[in-house]
């Protein structure tokens, strides 16, 4: 593991890096192949196009719309959009002249062109990047003012410029060479560099890419996200010199459409309207092809028309080939229609095959992997109508995948799913509600604009015979009957989105309901409601059941499982441990025990290290939501976990202390000092590292190389005059990926393209790449493989001894119980116990239930 | 608890009717800055003035409640009117005329739907597209530049009266009429709002076909730009293949955005999108009575956009405001005169 430094790089090997860096994407290729082949096409139909001529013709036209289209790369990079630079255009080029005519003197009317531009850009910037607003709207609203404006100042006719300056910008020539071309190769050059060499380019990609994971990763969103808008502005004013040199004059319309042939250009030079991929050398090789293919029309005189028809429909393509499911979907078409109209006719049949007697739902030997993990294998038990069964296990046993199957969202990899005793295929939520099944998850499916009786018919609106008109009093009257039998205490005619937590819940129920389901799945139904809210729902499950329903219920706490259910199906590590507990003859303890108890066939590593000072210092923390009361002390050198069920609060915890959420109450003292109104740039100067809960949510930048990942948060503390420090870059890079043992072992690979775990290591390595004093890790190993887990465990040890402050979040028991210095116990946002190494899982488990009074 | 229901009820209905009170601040404005424009006469033709952009932004404002765009009405309007009045020629056969009208309006909006809805595409390229491509079939129909109108019924379509009442207005108010139905009492309505509202996968899981939808709503905004297209044929008596355009695509979504569609989807009534039409017609009516340079209204209209946006970013956070009071106080829930009597 030693880290070598690099040896100098050959010259082939340079060349070689600096060729892929240009070409960036293998499509790109493919693009100037169609533009050679396209021009081709036309000279072969037009001998004389393939003419020095010509090209320079061609130069010339697509001049302007590149320079647009490159700094309009930079803000589809960044999930925006902009529709004013052709008003622009025409704006700043009406001020110029009209400045020119009063005599300013031209490097002055030339500044205030491409200020003008910019200021513009600052509007767009403010309303889209500080305020909001939605990008289409924002620049609709300035295209609009910028065009009336321009009409308006040049008292709509033209305003005539005679520079001789200006000109030679529009229509002189450097030798061969129009200046206009020259001009635009130097913003595209200057383009290029900013997005590929400063940390600014960095910071577009990752906005763009991941706006969260930009956030803690100690970006400023907000202010790149205006700066894109203002370069945009900014090229549009260099757009309007050219233009004023090429017409001799100022011409209020002039641009006109100038933003759609810019965005054509970069939507088919291969960036994504997404955001977060793509880059200049596509826009330029897709304003070139667009420049070839108008000319190549206008040089076979072909109508106007035909050129529009071409230019729509080179869009849709465009758009249409960089979407990968597409492709796969017309490939496979004729196949996957088949397969369609085959399950549907099954569905229909199992929702007619309901049996007599008493309805049964089972699982049979069911299996189900994730990416090379197993999240559940040979599940087999049943439920009946009438009865509340508890799906018990600590988290991550497989639970939730269990439900996703019965609710027709997950197919199983292995073994079936019977309803009452026939077997059925749930391929799509529809053919699990077809078959009476409903499932209440923790994300609603309720539309918070429509009342709670919309909600409960959508979908399944009851009609006037014949026409589409609404029965709305007879679901009105039906929605009533329900609440009143399931004794909701909610009028018909509330707004859903002003319904608590707790009460959309009811009315999901409700909805089950109406679709007549007679077995209903709960996925931890309680877990963010307020007291009075969970005793309105046992009565509620306490009904279902007497109406002869079948409830699934999971839940981790013990006193609504055993209030409810009347028995319980233990999983253990995707596996059931017993389907059959009788909850009255089983007390708690032992129920506790069935979940817990497993070989330690994993041993993680422990080193022992001498604690230091205290790093941090939290008491008596709440965030107004999960967590009421939550201390913790951490010190240097050490490693405490946070243990306890989920909804416990634990990742909330780090959240505040990385700054990503606000605290209501409660105090956070770093290295002794107190600290209030955390931001992540202030808990990074803090020397605060967090490694989110979900790498996908606020962790990666999945577009992104892993190279330019890895970097992300060292960049801020690390760029020089903006700059992105290659060689200093590509050490740090190589050092980490040799440390954690990332494969595969190449820094350029998108992030994307990479397993789990080693996606997780990247954001380990994000974190540890800033060289922190207080490490916050959210489930580090959570979704990797065994060998991953044992080289994130050795990189915290070594961490450890270096003398930082470790605060882990893990819902691995064998994991905490090992890695840990101290254990604290998180029960409903409250610290209910501190334990040092050494304690039992029975003991930690038994507390994280809330079952046991805590005497720290 | 009742104290809070009825003030909490009250912000509510003030948040409603913003787009009224706000027209009614301009007129009371106007009325002191340019009484010439307060007359009834000159009233009458404001809200004929107003009419297209009403029957447009209608469909506009069913586009923007799923969440997308069509930016393809604007010269669709263009479109449909040359290839109708092209080809009625001299005879003038309207039923002819307005077959075609349909056509090429319907087509559009099967072809947006198809784009967005089928494909997922999203709605700004989409309509981008669409956008070009009519740019092209206007040109492709309307060779001889400008097209005369001479069919009488057309004519009096756009000019005549009913009962008093000029057509343009009484076509507007069937066309309100009609949508008003449509988004309240069916159930292409309650799905629509579905679709744009907060939990974009609440329409999909219930069952609504998604697909299904999208496309008859982007028809639906294609047959609103035929009506357009034929009132406003109708009212000019010529038709250039400039007719409508870009501006009357930015009054029809500024109308929407000021008659509280929000663009972040969702929400909109049709009686907001007619107030905002009304605005818009009032105060461009009021710049050219007053004079203004006709070229300025691009800027007036993209001011008046800005100021939408900025008024509309507010009353979200209004709402959001509200909403979050509501919930924590619980009193939306509590069915008062439904009162179930409870039994244990």
């Amino acid at each position: 593991m030693a880290d070598a430094p690099l040896a100098p790089i050959p010259m082939a090997a340079r060349a070689r890096r600096w060729a892929a860096d240009v070409t960036e994407d293998p499509a790109l290729v493919v693009l100037a192949v169609t533009i050679v082949v396209v021009f081709a096409g036309f000279s072969i139909a037009r001998p004389d196009f393939l003419s020095v001529e010509n090209v320079r013709n061609i130069g010339q036209q697509t001049a302007v719309i590149a320079i647009i289209a490159v700094a309009m790369t930079l803000v589809i990079l960044g999930r925006g959009l902009d529709i004013s630079p052709g008003s622009t255009v025409a704006l700043t080029g009406v001020i110029g002249a009209l400045l020119l005519q009063d005599g300013v003197s031209t490097p002055l009317a030339l500044a205030a062109v491409v200020l003008a531009g910019a200021g513009v850009g600052v509007v767009n910037g403010i309303l889209i990047g500080a305020l909001g607003v939605s990008p289409f709207m924002a620049t609709l609203a300035t295209l609009a003012s910028a065009r009336g404006a321009a009409l308006l100042l040049s008292g709509d006719s033209g305003v005539g410029v005679d520079n001789a300056t200006i000109a030679w910008l529009g229509d002189g020539r450097i030798g061969p060479v129009p200046v206009s071309i020259v001009v635009a190769a130097l913003v595209v050059a200057a383009g290029w560099g900013l997005l590929n060499r400063t940390e600014f380019g960095r910071w577009v990609r990752a906005v763009g890419g991941n706006p969260e994971t930009a956030k803690a990763s100690l970006i400023p969103v907000r202010s790149v996200t205006a700066a894109t808008y203002v370069l945009t502005g900014a090229a549009a004013g260099i757009g309007a010199v050219i233009t004023l040199g090429r017409l001799g004059s100022a011409q209020p319309l002039a641009g006109s459409g100038l933003e759609f042939s810019a965005i054509t250009a970069v939507v088919i030079g291969g960036t994504k309207l997404s955001g977060g991929e793509g880059g200049i050398t596509g826009t330029v090789l897709g304003a070139v092809l667009v420049g070839v293919i108008s000319t190549g029309l206008s040089f076979l005189h072909v109508p106007q028309e035909t050129t529009y028809f071409v230019t729509g429909g080179l869009i849709l393509v465009a758009v249409l080939l960089h979407r990968p499911d597409l492709v796969r979907a017309a490939r496979g078409a004729p196949r996957t229609l088949a397969a369609a109209v085959r399950r549907r006719r099954r569905a229909t049949a199992v929702a007619e095959g309901a049996g007599t007697g008493v309805r049964t739902v089972a699982l049979d030997g069911v299996g189900k992997r994730f990416a090379g993990a197993v999240a559940v294998d040979d599940v087999s038990f049943t439920v009946r109508a009438g009865e509340v069964v508890a799906l018990m296990g600590e988290n991550g046993a497989g639970k939730s995948t269990l439900v996703k199957m019965l609710a027709g969202a997950q197919p199983p990899d292995t073994g079936s799913l019977t309803i009452d005793g026939h077997q059925v295929t749930l391929s799509r939520p529809e053919h699990a509600t077809h078959a009476g099944i409903s499932v209440i998850h923790q994300h609603f499916s309720l539309a918070p604009d429509l009342t709670v009786t919309e909600n409960v018919f959508l979908g399944h609106e009851l009609r006037l015979l014949g026409t589409g008109l609404l029965r709305r009093r007879a679901m009105r009257r039906r929605t009533r009957d329900i609440l009143a039998e399931l004794q909701i205490d909610l009028s018909p005619d509330a707004r859903v989105g002003s319904l608590g937590v707790g009460q959309r819940q009811m009315v999901e129920v409700a909805k089950a309901l109406r679709a007549e389901a007679w077995f209903v799945a709960m996925d931890e139904p309680t877990s963010a409601l307020s007291h009075r809210e969970r005793e309105s729902l046992y009565v509620l499950v306490r009904r279902l059941r007497d109406r002869g329903i079948g409830v699934m219920y999971i839940s981790h706490r013990m006193e609504e499982v055993y209030a409810l259910a009347s028995r319980a199906v233990v999983l253990r590590d995707g596996r059931v441990v017993a389907d059959d507990v009788t909850l009255a003859e089983t007390p708690e303890p032992a129920l506790i025990a069935m979940m817990v108890g497993r070989k330690i066939d994993q041993v993680f590593p422990h080193v022992d290290a001498t604690a230091g000072e205290l790093a941090l210092r939290i008491r008596g923390l709440a965030d107004g939501r999960l967590l009421h009361e939550a201390d913790v002390d951490v010190h240097a050198g050490e490693v405490v976990v946070l243990v306890g069920l989920n909804g416990s609060g634990r990742s909330e915890v780090l959240r505040c202390v990385a700054g990503m959420a606000k605290p209501t109450a409660g105090s956070i003292e770093v290295h002794g000092r107190p600290v209030s109104n955390l931001t992540p740039r202030l808990a990074s100067n803090l020397g605060i590292a967090w490694v989110p809960e979900d790498r996908h949510d606020a962790g990666l930048v999945a577009p992104m190389t892993v190279s330019a990942n890895l970097s992300l948060s060292w960049l801020r503390g690390s760029s020089r005059w903006g700059l992105v420090p290659r060689s200093a870059e590509r050490d740090l890079v190589s050092q980490l990926v040799a440390r954690l043992h990332v494969r595969p072992a190449d820094p350029t690979r998108r992030a994307a393209m990479l397993s789990g775990g080693n996606q997780q290591k990247v954001v380990i390595g994000k974190a540890l790449a800033t060289e922190p004093s207080i490490l916050l890790l959210d489930e580090p190993t959570r979704g990797v493989d065994v060998g991953a887990k044992a080289e994130i465990h050795g990189q915290i040890s070594e961490l450890k001894q270096r003398g930082a402050a470790i605060l882990m979040v893990s819902s691995e028991l064998p994991e905490a119980l090992n890695v840990a210095d101290r254990l604290v116990v998180l029960h409903e946002g409250r610290t209910v116990a501190v334990r040092n190494r050494g304690a039992t899982e029975d003991e930690i488990m038994t507390y994280a239930f809330g079952r046991a009074s805590a005497a720290t | 608890m009742s104290g809070h229901d009825t003030r909490l009820s009250a912000q509510r209905l003030i948040l409603a009717s913003a787009p009224l009170v706000l027209l009614l601040v301009f007129l009371a404005v106007i009325a002191v800055v340019e009484p010439r424009v307060v007359e009834p006469s000159n009233l009458k033709e404001v809200v004929i003035q107003a009419s297209p952009i009403a029957i447009l932004a209608l469909g506009a404002m069913v586009v923007l409640i799923t969440g997308g765009i069509d930016l393809s009405a604007g010269f669709g309007v263009a479109m449909i009117a040359v290839a109708m009045v092209g080809s009625m020629g001299i005879e003038g056969d309207l039923l002819h005329g307005l077959l075609i009208a349909l056509l090429f309006g319907l087509g559009l909006g099967l072809v947006n739907g198809l784009l967005v809805g089928v494909l997922r595409i999203p709605a700004f390229i989409a309509t981008l597209a669409t956008f070009t491509a009519v740019q092209g079939v206007t040109l492709t129909r309307a060779k001889s530049g400008t097209l005369i109108v001479s069919d009488p019924t057309l004519l009096r379509i756009g000019t005549g009266t009913v009962a008093g009442i000029p057509f343009p207005i009484v076509i507007a108010a069937g066309v309100a009429l009609v949508m008003i139905v449509l988004m309240r009492l069916t159930r292409f309505g309650v799905r629509t709002y579905a679709i744009g509202s907060g939990e974009p996968d609440a329409a999909r899981l219930s069952g609504v076909p998604v697909a299904r939808h999208l496309v008859l709503v982007y028809v639906l905004a294609g047959l609103l730009t035929t009506v357009t297209a034929v009132l406003l044929a109708g009212r000019s008596g010529v038709v250039a293949p400039n007719i409508g355009g870009v501006s009357l695509l930015l009054d029809a979504i500024a109308a929407t955005v000021i008659g509280g569609t929000s663009i972040f989807g969702g929400r909109g009534t049709v009686w907001g999108t007619l107030v905002g039409a009304i605005i818009i017609a009032l105060i461009t009516n009021a710049l050219r009575v007053s004079g203004a340079d006709a070229s300025s209204l691009d800027l007036w209209r993209g001011g008046i956009i800005g100021l939408a946006l900025l008024v509309d970013a507010a009353l979200q956070f209004l709402r959001r405001r509200l909403e979050d009071r509501e919930i924590s106080l619980g009193t939306a829930g509590a069915a008062d005169d439904d009162r179930v009597a409870a039994a244990a």
